[in-house]
């Protein structure tokens, strides 16, 4: 029996790419479903600057555009706009992909690699406000706040390193975080807290964000003293972590209990021809560099397995 | 460059957006907006697609201030559907399944 691909990869971002650069070059007929932008998270990214061998960094479009084309080089097809609303493995053996353009596609395997999203502050006026003050990507939207005082919330990576992105706008830069220190790597840290604008507020939390039509303040309280706090901050940038995007294939792989993907060093999932890799899985890091290997990692293991198929 | 959809700015938003027979989805954006550029080539597809029956426009918020702060717009890429002069559907960043959810937004203004 003959299906459309030989592989379906979930996801076109840089693990999805990097598995479909290898697929393609070992001739494996090739289909990424990317569902929203090429590059997926790190398209947002205003600069990258721990990719080995880019001395000089590189934007997160230059790099998206420069893995879309390289993946689409050795002849792997890439659908931007559409993603998979259904996965499912048939008696067969075979997988068939329920597209979210009503289009059923089968392929001999699938590589998950659908990564992850920002999690939502759960307070009042988070979500009326969103695209209005709030927001999840300085380099989307902060030439939208020229000097006025925002907010950032969160302190690992994300957090730090978009609280850097805005000291080019803001006039004043909130940064709030729930523990008394950032817990991203020590240069970012060190290079955010010698900004003049960025004022660290330490063992503090969203309460609530005020506004109708757009931002016009938020509500801090300091977990120690207890006390309150008004903010009157036009933004908030929320980094406050990251949700895998696990919806999908919930009833076909084990997950762990923050949802992510159990894969073993072939990232093989417990379903025979059904890998993933990248964000999306338990990790010891994400970084670029390592989320790139497992995409690389996924594309070989399919190829051995669809060797061992014949 | 983008062959069906077409840049219009402060100067003839009145004409273009407002005053159009058609339903209008304008895609607000800059060059320093990565994930704008990125989405760029679905809109384009979904401009094709609905030729003739939708005009789909971008709008520099660089180069034009003026309708960008009259829509409240603070982040970009936001899309915003016009159907007579009027906003009748808005989605803020780059939405999930692109291509198809932008393709809705239209049909259901011109069902």
């Amino acid at each position: 029996m003959s299906t459309d691909y030989d592989v379906i990869i979930v996801g076109g971002g840089p693990t999805g790419l990097a598995a479909a650069v290898y697929t393609g070059r070992s001739l494996l007929r090739t289909l990424v479903l990317e569902k929203q932008v090429p590059g997926g998270q790190i398209a947002l990214s205003a600069a990258i600057d721990n990719y080995p061998g880019f001395a000089d960094g590189i934007t997160g479009y230059d790099f998206a555009e420069a893995f879309l084309k390289h993946a689409k080089r050795f002849g792997a097809e890439v659908l931007v706009g559409t993603g998979a609303n259904s996965i499912i493995r048939n008696d067969d053996g075979f997988f068939t992909v329920g597209l979210s353009d009503g289009r059923d596609l089968t392929a001999k395997s699938v590589i998950l690699a659908m990564g992850r999203h920002p999690r939502k502050l759960e307070v009042p006026g988070y979500e009326k406000l969103f695209g209005r003050g709030v927001s999840v990507c300085a380099t989307c939207d902060g030439a939208f706040f020229r000097d006025v005082p925002v907010a950032v919330v969160g302190g690992g990576n994300s957090a730090v390193e978009e609280g850097h992105f805005l000291t080019r706008y803001a006039s004043e830069i909130f940064s709030i975080h729930r523990r008394d220190h950032f817990t991203a790597q020590k240069i970012l840290i060190e290079e955010y807290l010698h900004q003049p604008k960025v004022k660290p507020v330490w063992n503090s939390v969203v309460e609530a964000i005020h506004g109708e039509k757009e931002v016009e303040g938020i509500r801090i309280r300091d977990l120690k003293s207890d006390q309150v706090q008004e903010f009157p901050v036009k933004a908030v940038f929320v980094l406050i972590g990251w949700i895998p995007n696990s919806e999908l294939v919930r009833e076909l792989v084990d997950l762990d209990d923050q949802g992510r993907v159990l894969v073993n060093e072939l990232m093989e999932t417990k379903v025979p021809g059904l890998f993933a890799a990248g964000d999306l899985c338990v990790r010891p890091i994400y970084q670029l560099a390592n989320v790139v290997a497992d995409g690389v990692q996924a594309a070989v293991s399919v190829e051995k397995y669809l060797e061992g198929k014949k | 460059m983008s062959e069906f959809v077409v840049e219009v700015t402060d100067t003839n938003w009145e004409s273009e957006v407002l005053k159009s027979d058609r339903p209008v989805l304008v895609d607000f954006w800059a060059a320093w907006c990565g994930p704008c550029r990125m989405l760029a080539p679905t809109v384009e597809s979904v401009a094709e697609k609905f030729q003739g029956q939708a005009k789909v426009v971008k709008l520099n918020v660089d180069e034009n201030v003026e309708s960008p702060a009259k829509y409240g717009i603070r982040g970009i890429p936001t899309l915003i559907l016009f159907n007579n002069g009027q906003e009748v559907d808005r989605h803020v960043g780059v939405p999930a399944n692109a291509k198809d959810t932008i393709s809705q937004m239209i049909e259901r203004t011109l069902a």
